[in-house]
């Protein structure tokens, strides 16, 4: 039975009820591969980022993350994506998530954001946890890449500090 | 004593506390920080934390024109409160110049937490700065040249602005 307040919102819907976060401080300045073929089989995964306990079936789950990069490598290159991993299945897309390589030079700075709210039904009403994932992969079977390092240090730019990539997955209950 | 909802959650964790936000859109040339010193360009907002326990979560969007540093890992999300606390927070935190030609946009983007234990377990208020310094303990890298760009940068645009906005959450 849910609690009715008195702005007329109440306790069952419209509302947050978990929020989750981690950063990329166990990986450091990373090198990172390209894709060795085509398809899922040969996707490569940039970073297992947080495994969120998600507490309702009919929650939504709205996942952000803000990944540094240095050193273009494909451009454009639609291939990046986020995917979820549940009991028994996981779901992967490529809506809500791009890179920006900035200047088009070796040395440049690379910004790759995901935006993506999974609706119950992509994670098949599944509660309990979800692993997410910043993925990419190529349908040609080329070797690409987003850049060519993540989290870059001043080993990149000598004025710079170790910069470190955030994820955030709020978990909310529509009305 | 908390209250337990038929979904699982409860009064007590993974919920948000409070928010603010603020925003500002007057067009300003920005400086270069010193020597060995934080150079603040956005006191974004001061928030009211309170619980000791909770964190911080940011999101900040940041509109710039004309290209400067680059690349130049040297910005960051900056906490201050009472006493002299500082906790300067450099993940999520970057901004992207686009085309490398001088009058071009750049979007500096902020998606970032701060602990209860980045924070000292403070409560109460707590600043939040966009903030750039210099490692190697050089001089006048900026992430740009122009705040919140206008129709004087560009003769079709309207007055940009930048926003932030926090919430706090109890994990």
């Amino acid at each position: 039975m849910a609690i009715y307040y008195g702005d007329g919102s109440n306790s069952n819907s419209g509302r947050v009820i978990k929020v989750s976060y981690a950063d990329s401080s166990a990986y450091g300045r990373t090198s990172i591969s390209g894709t060795g073929g085509s398809g899922e089989s040969n996707q490569i995964i940039l970073w297992t980022a947080l495994t969120h306990n998600k507490l309702s079936a009919t929650s939504h789950l709205r996942c952000q993350m803000h990944i540094a990069g240095h050193s273009k490598h494909s451009y454009p290159f639609y291939g990046t994506g986020v995917r979820a991993d549940y009991s028994g299945g996981h779901y992967t897309t490529f809506q809500g998530s791009s890179y920006s390589i900035g200047a088009y030079i070796s040395s440049g700075s690379v910004l790759w954001l995901i935006d993506y709210t999974f609706t119950p039904s992509n994670l098949s009403n599944q509660t309990g946890n979800i692993g997410f994932k910043a993925i990419y992969r190529s349908a040609t079977g080329s070797n690409d890449k987003p850049f060519n390092i993540w989290n870059p240090s001043s080993a990149d730019d000598g004025r710079g500090y170790q910069k470190q990539s955030v994820c955030i997955v709020t978990e909310f209950v529509p009305n | 004593m908390a209250i337990y909802y038929g979904d699982g959650s409860n009064s007590n964790f993974g919920r948000i506390l409070g928010s603010k936000t603020s925003s500002y859109s007057t067009r300003t040339s920005i400086s270069g920080h010193p020597s060995n010193a934080d150079q603040d360009l956005w006191n974004m907002l001061t928030y009211n934390k309170i619980s000791s326990t909770s964190t911080l979560i940011v999101n900040a969007h940041i509109a710039i024109h004309h290209d400067y540093s680059y690349p130049y890992y040297g910005t960051f999300c900056k906490a201050t409160w009472s006493g002299g606390g500082v906790y300067r927070n450099r993940r999520g935190c970057a901004y992207s110049i686009g085309k490398y030609a001088d009058s071009n946009s750049v979007i500096w983007k902020i998606l970032t937490f701060f602990t209860a234990s980045d924070l000292s377990n403070q409560t109460g208020n707590i600043t939040l700065s966009a903030s750039y310094t210099a490692s190697n303990g050089g001089s006048g890298n900026k992430p740009g040249l122009q705040w919140n760009p206008n129709s004087s940068d560009d003769g079709r645009g309207s007055q940009n602005g930048s926003q932030c906005s926090v919430f706090e959450v109890e994990p």
